[in-house]
């Protein structure tokens, strides 16, 4: 989970740099990127790790992910989410999750 | 009322002519006891005789436990009226009840040969007819061999399988009265059970009943299992707190389908919490209620869970001497797979296991 | 073998003088002796036994031990007892190892029923705490959904009350709710604090920050409840050393905030008093200690050592929950500070709140080339002559006014100076005054690159043409700011636009937020976290634009589109999410948006679609 974030955190301060934008906005943001997304995480971790957990849930926390990290650069990663959504099979899904966290 | 605790030793000792002899024998001293209770027919024919069987038993004079086989048959023996009780029989497969005249008010000892299904039923039944908190008693055994209970019960000179005696005393000369006390207390959450059928417990809360149980005590060894370290408070639909839960001992576990057996009949939606013992000051503080039940010229009997036997092991005594201390009332008991009595007047009598059942019979003060 | 009279009498005296118990009782416990050491039939185990189970005395069994041992060695060394010593010996050894038999035995059973109690508990508080811990999570949602529905609630009953058709009792009841909800949206947000922190959840965002600029801030954001308390004066004071410093500004700030609030709650008249300080510790690391006096109702010595716990709340008709301070000592703990406080009953409360910080070692103060005027009329302005004297040793050249005429005629005359910072301090009047002077002033080149500051301004008026308003005075890294320069500011600095901006998650507002400002400075960005909340704001107020996150929990992207056209058909609404598939996009489409925009943005677009709207406005 912590490589995710960082890996995100540095790319998201490059991709907002391109845009011109401040040193302190950008700080700000990422400060708010970064709990954002850990609280996306560990939502996600939970979900995992609960049996109650609806395919449904999964997919919107999926999906909020996804859009987090589009909107914070980390687009390989977003669209490697995007694909996860995809996938059917549950085995594979858990996996890939398992392996972001 | 005239009456006298005897053993086998002492039966010589009775010197007024009962009317009654109730007595407990060990399962395989069945032909002593009925030599004995021959010859104290022959000495006084006109008394009811009539008995259960036990693991062991309980007596007012040290030893107070049979612990090495001391006292293999106890009496009770008591000269009561002759019109102010009645002997009936109820067998296992008995659709009937008994027979009572309804203008009087009766309270009932009653001795059950084993743990046999449908008894709570019975039970049931019998206090609608006889009134609230009305029953007292023990079950004698639940130790099954050779698909047959080895327990019995003993009336007109013959022994009995899967019977229940109920000696029925009229309240209005006589008095008895009594109360069931344990030494446990509730904890730990509440738990669902989910899927039951008779004493067996499959699933509690959607999980495999033994995993469970498991997961809260630590594994159970067959030791844990043999002396019931573990019982049970079991919340029926009616009661409304765990106060008002009755205690249930484990019987035993099946590790296949990872079951429970308990001396209960459960249904779906009971509730369950483990029990664990209070400590030593509140069993003093608890037992005190004995007192209560002191009386002139009475007889006690006692009915304590094979449980507590198993589980307090030498400190049983203790319970036993403080009792005697407290009632200084003659009594005989024996070691029961059930005990019958009223933990809680709200809820009546009913069944219950890891207590200690007290019932004091007496003459009515005028 | 028989106890003589006087030796049976001499242990009766004995027992009675151990263990404080009738004659009567004595004389059968030497019964049951005697009874012993014939070896019959006897209870004296029995007895000795019950005994020490049934009284919980621990020092009744040595005491047993002891009086038994006398009793043995008493016969013992009697002529009398001479032919039966080897008996007596027997007779002692025996009775001792089945006391000491019987101890073992029952201290063996404690231990093994307390052993599986004590299985029992653990798993139970085990359960218990993952229980605990589920709710906590629990209340955490059910307060973060609460918050977004009071935000409706409370937007709802906005317009009702800017309406001002209510009257009397209604109107009363009114404001009681809109308090109410401004009270349960205060408590709400405090629960989700508590449950963050509680949880691990905060996180602690070190950023660099100007101590003396935080520090009014914090004064600002309680100015409205010190408007309501006129009887108190704030009091700053500060050592103007303007120290860019490394920290959790925000945190810092909470605590401060929470500190000032409720010295403001708990005083009527007097005095409310911050002051800050700094030690330096080394050439990093300084130690600043902010405190808040006041003049208050002060604390009870009883109810001090509570005043941090949660629910505490010590005068129970002053208003909220008083979970304020325990928040505050939480994240004190959370920044490695100290809060504490004193207090005297009648006479007022003195909190401290006490942290290392490390000092930014990347800055240096350089205003070398600044032109700062500053006009200073008739006020009593606190350590404004340190602050010029400060800016004037680090390069800056500074013009001090004291009379309005000569001030605005200067301001007025033709000069190749151009300054960077004009601070005003004046009256209400004053202020009003410059604003509409201010307003000329920036159509002159001279000021097209200045910074026009009004201090001191007590907030009782509102300025449209000053640059920045400070309550209290400008923090000194104010002066250090440059002008920022626009690119586009044709059309869209006279048309204002209103953007309304929804999604759930912050970090995608927020980013969206820096777009649009970018390429539109004066546009405004509000801002909701849920439908519920959009809804509410969209009611409240008119937007030319709406950008509409479509997967939302609760009312997703297409209910609120619906809602919002029910309201307000004319602003433009974009779709905003990060699934453009074509049937997505169809489906957008179809259900009335005006357009998608994508995750990750596209500034080009995002331009696009609100310069849409712009042109439209204009042309309107």
């Amino acid at each position: 989970m912590k490589s995710v974030i960082h890996e995100t955190r540095d790319i998201a301060k490059k991709y907002l740099a391109e845009f011109g934008f401040e040193k302190d906005q950008i700080d700000h943001m990422i400060a708010t990127g970064q709990r954002d997304l850990e609280a996306l995480l560990t939502t996600l971790d939970a979900q995992v790790k609960s049996e109650m957990t609806s395919a449904e849930d999964l997919d919107a926390t999926l999906h909020a992910l996804k859009g987090l990290l589009f909107q914070m650069g980390n687009h390989p990663l977003a669209e490697q989410i995007d694909a996860l959504r995809d996938d059917q099979d549950p085995k594979v899904q858990l996996r890939m999750i398992n392996g972001l966290l | 009322m005239k009456r006298i605790a005897v053993t086998s030793q002492t039966i010589d000792q009775i010197d007024f002519i009962p009317t009654v002899i109730i007595g407990y024998y060990h399962s395989e001293r069945r032909k002593e006891f009925a030599h004995q209770c021959a010859l104290l027919q022959e000495r006084f024919p006109e008394a009811e005789i009539f008995g259960c069987s036990s693991e062991s038993n309980l007596y007012n004079d040290p030893p107070h436990l049979d612990t090495k086989g001391a006292h293999p048959c106890v009496f009770s023996c008591m000269d009561i009226d002759r019109n102010a009780f009645s002997l009936q029989r109820i067998a296992a497969d008995d659709e009937g009840t008994i027979t009572i005249d309804s203008q009087r008010k009766w309270r009932a000892i009653l001795l059950a040969s084993s743990y046999y299904p449908g008894i709570e039923k019975r039970l049931k039944k019998l206090q609608d007819l006889l009134g609230h908190n009305s029953l007292y008693g023990g079950i004698a055994s639940a130790i099954i061999e050779e698909e047959k209970s080895i327990g019995d019960v003993y009336c007109h000179g013959q022994f009995w399988n899967d019977t229940m005696l109920v000696w029925l005393i009229d309240q209005e000369r006589y008095e008895l009265r009594g109360v069931t006390s344990h030494y446990f207390q509730p904890v730990g959450f509440e738990m669902e059970i989910t899927a039951a059928e008779g004493a067996t417990i499959y699933e509690i809360e959607n999980r495999p009943a033994l995993e469970v149980v498991e997961e809260i005590a630590g594994p159970l060894s067959a030791e844990s299992i043999a002396t019931f370290e573990h019982p049970f408070f079991l919340k029926e639909d009616g009661a409304q707190h765990f106060d008002e839960a009755s205690l249930c001992s484990l019987r035993s576990v099946n590790r296949e389908d990872n079951s429970i057996n308990v001396f209960r009949e459960v249904a779906v939606r009971n509730t369950l919490k483990m029990g664990i013992s209070i400590d030593r000051k509140s069993v003093r503080k608890q037992m005190s209620v004995f007192k209560k039940y002191r009386r002139r010229n009475a007889m006690a009997f006692l009915f304590i869970c094979i449980g507590i036997k198993e589980n307090l092991g030498k400190m049983e005594i203790y319970y036993l001497m403080y009792l005697k201390q407290n009632l200084k009332i003659p009594f005989v008991g024996f070691h029961t797979y059930g005990e019958i009595g009223p933990v809680n007047s709200r809820l009546g009598s009913a069944l219950h296991n890891q207590t200690i059942s007290l019932a004091v019979l007496s003459e009515r003060e005028e | 073998m028989v106890l003589r009279t006087e030796d049976a009498q001499q242990f009766v005296k004995w027992i009675q003088e151990d263990f404080g118990i009738s004659t009567h009782r004595a004389k059968e416990i030497v019964n049951q002796l005697q009874c012993y050491l014939e070896e019959e039939e006897t209870l004296l185990l029995y007895d000795l036994t019950y005994a020490i189970y049934s009284r919980s005395e621990t020092s009744l069994a040595p005491k047993i031990v002891h009086t038994v041992l006398k009793f043995f060695t008493h016969l013992y060394g009697q002529e009398y007892y001479q032919p039966f010593r080897d008996e007596l010996i027997k007779h002692y050894t025996n009775l001792q190892e089945k006391l000491f038999m019987q101890m073992l035995e029952h201290a063996r059973q404690i231990e093994d029923r307390s052993d599986s109690a004590r299985k029992i508990l653990l798993h139970t508080s085990k359960r218990l705490s993952e229980t605990l811990d589920t709710q906590e999570l629990m209340i955490a949602n059910i307060s973060h959904e609460m918050r977004t529905v009071l935000n409706a609630i409370y937007g709802y009953l906005s317009i009702v009350q800017e309406r001002g058709e209510l009257r009397g009792e209604e109107k009363s009841y009114l404001d009681k709710a809109s308090s109410a909800t401004t009270n349960l949206k205060a408590l709400v947000s405090d629960i989700l604090n508590i449950t963050k922190i509680n949880s691990g959840q905060i996180e602690i965002v070190n950023e660099s920050f100007w101590l003396d600029k935080m520090v009014l801030e914090c004064a600002d954001q309680i100015a409205m409840d010190l408007e309501k308390k006129s009887a108190i004066d704030l009091d700053i004071e500060i050592d103007f050393l303007p120290t860019k410093l490394y920290g959790d500004q925000n945190h810092i700030m909470e605590i401060i905030v929470n500190l000032l609030s409720n010295a403001v709650k708990y005083t009527d008249k007097g005095f409310v008093r911050l002051s800050v300080h700094h030690t330096p510790i080394s050439e990093k690391l300084i130690e600043v200690t902010f405190r808040v006096e006041d003049s208050g109702i002060g604390i009870h010595p009883d109810q001090i050592e509570h005043i941090f716990s949660p629910y505490s709340r010590f005068k129970k008709e002053r208003q909220g929950l008083g979970l304020g301070l325990h928040i505050s000592r939480q994240l004190a703990k959370k920044l490695d500070g100290k809060l504490r406080v004193e207090s005297t009953p009648g006479e007022g409360s003195r909190f401290e709140f006490v942290l290392k910080l490390r000092v930014d070692k990347h800055h240096s103060i350089d205003l070398t080339g600044k032109h700062i005027y500053f006009y200073i009329e008739n006020k009593e302005a606190k350590n404004m002559l340190e602050k010029i004297s400060f800016l004037q040793t680090h390069g800056a050249n500074v013009t001090v006014f004291r009379n309005e005429a000569r001030f605005i005629n200067h301001l007025l005359t033709p000069s190749d100076i151009r300054p960077d910072f004009i601070t005003i301090i004046t009256d209400k009047k004053g202020y009003a005054k410059f604003d509409a002077l201010i307003y000329y002033l920036k159509t002159l080149a001279t000021y097209q690159q200045a910074i026009f500051i009004a201090e001191m301004n007590q907030g009782d008026i509102s300025l449209s043409y000053f640059d920045r308003i400070f309550e209290y005075q400008a923090p000194l890294s104010t002066y250090m700011l440059t002008r920022k320069k626009y690119t586009d500011q044709s059309t869209q600095v006279k048309k204002r636009i209103a953007i309304l901006a929804v999604d759930d998650t912050e970090t995608n507002l927020e980013i969206l937020r820096m777009f649009i400002l970018k390429a539109f400075p004066n546009a405004t960005v509000d801002m909701a976290t849920g439908g519920y909340e959009a809804v509410g704001m969209f009611k409240i107020k008119s937007y030319d634009v709406v950008f509409l996150d479509l997967k939302m929990p609760g009312m997703d992207g297409f209910k609120v589109l619906e809602k919002l056209k029910q309201i307000n058909d004319s602003p433009h609404i974009y779709a905003f999410t990060a699934d453009v598939y074509k049937s997505n996009f169809d489906k957008v489409l179809h259900a009335g948006f005006d357009g998608l925009l994508e995750k990750p943005l596209q500034p080009g677009m995002l331009e696009k679609m609100i310069k849409k709207a712009l042109d439209e406005k204009r042309d309107s």
